[in-house]
Formats: structure tokens, C-alpha cells, sequence
């Protein structure tokens, strides 16, 4: 779902980074590989990278906006109506 | 200067010096690394457990957490910088004892505010059966800070309310993703009767982290004070989804299907006296029960 959000908006300038929370490269790398992840994502293998995030679960979604401000979060995996709701606000400008 | 004084003035410096070398051999050793890490981790609250400290969970986030105090603590941040860190980071509520002042003020004074901003809706609304049910169930909310030793509820000027409320919309402005600014600023409208503009400030919180319980309820309750009860059913409807046994949830989402004529209403309040035989609205919910169903327009007040 969210691949499919990164590549529909792509061009509207929303980019997607997944972070392994606890994680090493190899398993990272191999999670990436069956999910058929697309956007990048980087291991943080002690997961304090996740804690200045200041995640409260796993998985967690965050959208930053233009200036770099968290203006959403979701606890859980992801929805069609969260990202109707609270990406594609953020990503699409209203016309 | 002459010879004598010169002499007591030397005096004085030794005296002092004496003085300065006895405190110091005095006082007890400054704690190691290890126990002020230890102590930042026992003053926090994993986020991912109930009631249960950084220092002792063995939840992913916490052992994350805990890494972080230790490279923090090594890296020469005083055991205060890491707690503002991480009170900036995840909000007050990552405090296992968020203080009485400050915002953490409004850990103590919000679940006293909503009972009465309940208390204004029966008065305002002459919904008196729904919003005495809205009170019990913030009053369940707030038997968790009340029942927390070595503190105890604070009482706000209304002038320092009201600074309090514009302070916390500059800051939620400019933080708009700070889960507990939104929720701070919501509470302190609800505490204020300015329960519409709560609601959406409940929303807004709702948005960030819709699986928090308080929040759900919270929202629901603003909703319902602020005569926009329909809007509230989706999200009790949501949380009693997560939260299927919550007597909270079920108080409120049964007394407002009930209200609404729905026989699914009267289980869940069922459910409820299940889960809370001893609850001192038994009787009243009982009444609700036996009693037959309401008009079905719930536009219909009495006197």
C-alpha cells in the first residue's frame, strides 16, 4: 500500500524511507527483498535512530511535512484511509 | 593593609579552604555511569507496556531506550538533559511521574476538568441521563492519577487557564505533529466548557494516534458535550473495536446506541455491568435497561 502511494505521488514529492528498527543488514536486506520494497530503507541496528523518533510501537508511520515537521503518525500497519486521510493531504496540494 | 590583618586574612582563606575539604570528603561519592543511566531508565515509562519502567521492560523500544541513556550518559549529558530530551521527544507522558507543574499540571487536572465539563453538559443540555453516564466514565478516568501516591490534583486560576490555552495553541502551531501538545491544548479547551473547539483538537490528536484509548475516549466525550454525538459513535465504535471489555467504552457506546434505540446498546451496557458489578451507576444503567426505548428523535429534551 504504501509502495503504491510512493510511486502514485511520486512526482508530487513524496518520498518514502523505511527504517529496520533493531534489525542487521542481512535480514533488513532480505525483508526488503521479499516485501518488494522500491524506496530506501536503512537499518538501525540499535534502534536509538527509532527512539529520536520517538516510536511508542512497532510498525509506526510518520509524515513529515514540506518544512520537516511531523504532522502525522499511525501505530499499526497502515491503511487506505490513513493515507487518504493524513498523506495525501500533506503530499497533494488542494486545487 | 597591615601585618594583622593580612594574617587574618590568610586565616580566613585556610579556615575556608579546611571547611570546603570536610564538605567535600563529606558528601557521598557521585554516582557511577551505570546508576544514573539506571536511574534516567527507572524514571521513564515504556511506551509500549503498561505501567512498567524503561529500566525493567525488556520491550524492543525500551532496550533501544535504554542504549540511548547509556550513550547519552557516557557522552556526558546530565541525568536532567536526558529526561528534557526525552520529555521533548515523546511528551510529558513519557515521565512515570509527570510533575504538578508545568504541563505536567495537566496530568492532574484534566480528568477533574472533564467531570466537569460533564457536569456543564447535564446543566447546559438536559441530556442529564447521557452526561451523568459521560461523568462516571471520566470519573473512571480519573481514579488513575488520583490513586498515584505522593501527589495530588492542583487547582488552575482561571486566568493562568486561559494564558495556559493560548500558550498551548502557539506551541501546537508550531508543532503540529506533538501528540501531547494536541492533546494538552484539547484538555485545557475541554476544561474551560470550550468543548467544540476541544473536539477538534481531539481530533486532531485522534489523527495522530488513533489506538490510544484516553484520546478515543476523550474525543468522544468532547463530541458528545458539544451536542455532536453522532460524530462520536464512529470513534467509540472504533475503540470498542480495540478495546472490546473497556467499561468505559462500553458505558458510553451503549448508552449512546440505546439512546438511539438500538438493541445492541443494551448489551454492551450489559456487558458493562459484567465487567463492573460493583459500579455505583448499576442502577441507574439497570433503570436504562428495564426501561422501555427512547423517542426515536434524540432532538427530544425534557425539562
Amino acid at each position: 500500500m504504501i509502495r503504491d502511494a510512493a510511486t502514485r505521488w511520486e512526482d508530487d514529492g513524496l518520498r518514502v524511507l523505511g527504517i529496520n528498527f533493531r534489525d542487521n543488514a542481512t535480514t533488513a536486506r532480505a525483508f526488503v527483498d521479499s516485501a518488494g520494497l522500491t524506496f530506501p530503507s536503512i537499518v538501525d541496528a540499535d534502534g536509538s535512530l527509532s527512539v529520536e523518533w520517538g516510536i511508542t510501537g512497532i510498525p509506526q508511520s510518520f509524515v513529515v511535512d514540506a518544512d520537516g515537521v511531523i504532522v502525522a503518525r499511525r501505530i499499526g500497519p497502515i491503511t487506505a484511509e490513513w493515507i487518504d486521510s493524513d498523506v495525501r493531504p500533506v503530499v497533494v496540494a488542494p486545487r | 593593609m597591615s601585618r594583622g590583618r593580612a594574617l587574618t586574612a590568610v586565616g580566613v582563606c585556610i579556615l575556608v579552604a579546611l571547611v570546603g575539604v570536610i564538605i567535600a570528603l563529606a558528601a557521598p561519592s557521585a554516582p557511577s555511569a551505570e546508576q544514573r543511566a539506571r536511574d534516567v531508565a527507572e524514571s521513564l515509562r515504556c511506551p509500549t507496556c503498561v505501567a512498567e519502567s524503561v529500566a525493567d521492560s525488556q520491550a524492543p523500544v525500551a532496550i533501544a531506550m535504554r542504549a540511548l541513556i547509556d550513550d547519552r550518559v557516557h557522552r556526558g549529558d546530565s541525568p536532567d538533559q536526558i529526561l528534557s530530551w526525552f520529555r521533548r521527544q515523546y511528551g510529558e507522558g513519557i515521565l512515570l511521574d509527570p510533575g504538578a507543574s508545568g504541563i505536567g499540571i495537566l496530568f492532574w487536572v484534566i480528568p477533574v476538568a472533564i467531570v466537569i465539563v460533564a457536569a456543564l453538559g447535564a446543566a447546559g443540555r438536559r441530556r442529564w441521563r447521557l452526561a451523568t453516564f459521560l461523568g462516571a466514565a471520566a470519573a473512571a478516568l480519573i481514579l488513575i492519577p488520583l490513586l498515584t501516591p505522593g501527589e495530588s490534583p492542583a487547582v488552575v486560576a482561571e486566568e493562568d487557564q486561559v494564558d495556559g490555552i493560548d500558550l498551548l495553541t502557539s506551541a501546537a502551531e508550531a508543532h503540529p505533529g506533538d501528540l501531547d501538545l494536541r492533546r494538552g491544548l484539547a484538555d485545557a479547551l475541554a476544561s474551560a466548557g470550550r468543548s467544540d473547539e476541544a473536539a477538534d483538537e481531539y481530533a486532531a490528536a485522534y489523527r495522530l494516534d488513533p489506538g490510544d484509548r484516553r484520546i478515543a475516549l476523550d474525543y468522544a466525550g468532547a463530541l458528545i458535550t458539544s451536542g455532536r454525538a453522532d460524530e462520536a459513535l464512529p470513534v467509540l465504535e472504533s475503540a470498542h473495536a480495540r478495546y472490546p471489555d473497556d467499561a468505559a467504552v462500553l458505558l458510553l457506546l451503549g448508552t449512546l446506541l440505546d439512546d438511539r434505540g438500538s438493541p445492541r446498546g443494551d448489551d454492551l451496557l450489559r456487558r458493562y455491568l459484567e465487567l463492573e458489578p460493583e459500579s455505583a451507576l448499576r442502577d441507574a444503567v439497570e433503570t436504562r435497561l428495564v426501561a422501555p426505548g427512547p423517542p426515536a428523535s434524540s432532538g427530544t429534551e425534557s425539562g
